[in-house]
């Protein structure tokens, strides 16, 4: 096979030009009409501009933007960790048939669209809902719940939890099972065990889980834009009303490019962090 | 190794977790079987009566047509393209392999609507219409890493003594594929199918730029009628679409096993 160094690349041919023209390519047309002009009489105007940028990261309305997205994003991975950490934990001292039922069960709603799952959020806290009918059976009548950042994050935590799961428990299953046999023999109790040995040893997986959520959530669109509500804007949702509703492409890839500079800072952190790379990050 | 106290709390709230991460799925498909006009949960009495109202709209049933096309074209392609760079890149040693290797993975990378929104401006500004091959290519880019790892684990696990066998007896690269790496690797192909196709059937981000009044996947239909309209008609289309990712869920089960896709064991 060796003795024909075409065959390989007659084999990925297909593949490296279909990426060029329908991936690189976009991304390219993408970076470029960030920085082109727009008017509202003639759409795009091909001469060079930084306005787009000034605007999005000098404007206050913008900048507020900006932080929301990052704030939303900080408080679903802290959450999203203090959810998935007793999981993770759980995995590795559950019997074989308990395990496999728990990541099935953690890992099948990944494979039910977004839609769908944050549409379930939305009738789980929206009107005659099943959080409206627990306030008011406890005497807290018409709460509102739906349309707010906590919504949001209730939300995103469900959708990006198994990520952090996987993370944690691939970190937790390479470490040496003697090491908190050892520590609890020692006289450890369990906060001990938990405190100075399996969170120490599972750094590496927190901060990869950290980040990975990070990442996914501070580019998701759906949820946000299900369970906030019109009056809740983050740079995913801007970015679309921007690109769709308003028309201008323009400023819309300037989000885009911003809101890319995010995710890929946020990987290459987690690259350089976990040596092994952790699990890679799927987009839903 | 952890105390038995802990290690059933543990149980007790993973299992709470579990309950929790289901649950939205769970009321969408119990919501939709309600015979009450407006949405309200529990639901109230039994009907099939949103199913009939979905079955009676044809934005529905075209949405539904165009997402089932697009998923079985766009998982076929993915899969056999990412056949062809599998095999290059475990088989062979060429220049560029990493290069490549760090091309074919960057989808990984891309949020989908960024990446919805560069092909939307991209097509654009070549003149491209938007219809149902841009979104099945769309789909293809953001499956194709999928279907590459897929068959690279499955290729890995075939021991390189029956390629060699075969082609010591006299068997040309061609038949050595279709005759010994082929069937060896069918369980990978099949969950890269079935995986490919899911996650284009379930794709919002990247469709939702692509689409025009006459190419509207489901997943965006949803999405669109849900800003607009709020009644459980909606909630027996999710629930139709739940269902066609419980029936991948099994086939994928009997394929490959979940935990062993998300190097889980």
């Amino acid at each position: 096979m060796r003795r024909r160094p075409l065959l390989p690349l007659l084999l990925v041919a297909p593949a490296a030009l279909l990426f060029l023209v329908f991936f690189v390519a976009p991304l390219v047309t993408l970076a470029i009409n960030s920085f082109y002009d727009y008017s509202r009489m003639r759409g795009i105007i091909e001469v060079f501009t930084l306005k787009n940028y000034q605007r999005l990261w000098l404007d206050e309305y913008y900048l507020a933007i900006i932080g929301r997205t990052f704030r939303l994003s900080g408080t679903v991975s802290l959450v999203t960790l203090l959810v998935g950490y007793p999981i993770a934990l759980y995995l590795i001292v559950a019997t074989p048939r308990a395990k496999s039922i728990v990541i099935a069960m953690i890992l099948s709603p990944l494979l039910v669209s977004v839609i769908v799952r944050t549409f379930g959020w939305a009738v789980i806290m929206g009107k005659n809902g099943l959080v409206e009918q627990a306030f008011a059976a406890i005497g807290i009548p018409d709460i509102a719940f739906l349309h707010t950042e906590a919504a949001v994050v209730v939300g995103l935590v469900n959708v990006l939890t198994p990520f952090m799961v996987l993370a944690i428990a691939t970190s937790l299953q390479s470490m040496d099972p003697s090491v908190p046999l050892a520590a609890t023999s020692l006289g450890a109790g369990p906060w001990d065990l938990l405190r100075r040995v399996l969170l120490p040893l599972s750094l590496p997986g927190i901060t990869a889980g950290l980040l990975i959520v990070f990442g996914l959530s501070s580019a998701s669109f759906v949820t946000p834009a299900v369970l906030g509500g019109s009056q809740f804007k983050v740079l995913s949702v801007i970015m679309y009303q921007q690109a769709v509703v308003l028309q201008n492409w323009p400023f819309a890839a300037a989000v885009a490019v911003t809101l890319m500079v995010i995710v890929l800072v946020v990987q290459g952190i987690q690259h350089r962090v976990s040596e092994r790379g952790g699990p890679q990050a799927m987009i839903p | 190794m952890i105390p038995d106290r802990m290690r059933r709390w543990l149980g007790i709230y993973a299992a709470v977790i579990c309950v929790l991460s289901v649950l939205p799925v769970l009321v969408i498909v119990v919501e939709s079987f309600t015979a009450s006009e407006y949405v309200v949960f529990p639901p109230k009495g039994f009907s099939l009566r949103w199913y009939q109202a979905a079955a009676q709209r044809r934005d529905f049933i075209d949405s539904a047509i165009l997402s089932l096309t697009v998923g079985i074209v766009a998982s076929l392609v993915a899969t056999v393209l990412g056949t062809l760079v599998a095999l290059a890149m475990v088989r062979h040693r060429f220049w560029g392999r990493q290069v490549l290797q760090s091309l074919f993975m960057a989808p990984l990378s891309l949020p989908g609507i960024i990446f919805g929104l560069a092909l939307l401006q991209f097509l654009a500004h070549h003149a491209i219409p938007r219809d149902m091959t841009a979104v099945i290519l769309g789909h293809v880019v953001i499956t194709t890493p999928f279907a590459i790892r897929f068959i690279t684990v499955a290729l890995g696990g075939i021991p390189p003594q029956l390629e060699q066998a075969a082609q010591s007896l006299g068997a040309d690269s061609w038949a050595v594929f279709r005759k010994v790496t082929l069937p060896l690797i069918r369980p990978g192909f099949m969950a890269s199918l079935v995986f490919a196709f899911i996650l284009s059937f379930d794709d919002v981000a990247v469709a939702l730029f692509l689409t025009t009044p006459s190419s509207v996947t489901l997943p965006v239909r949803i999405y669109v009628y849900i800003d607009q309209n709020y009644d459980p008609l909606i909630t027996a289309v999710s629930a139709v679409v739940v269902m066609a990712a419980a029936l991948a869920l099994v086939v994928m089960e009997r394929v490959a096993g979940i935990g062993r896709l998300f190097g889980l064991r």
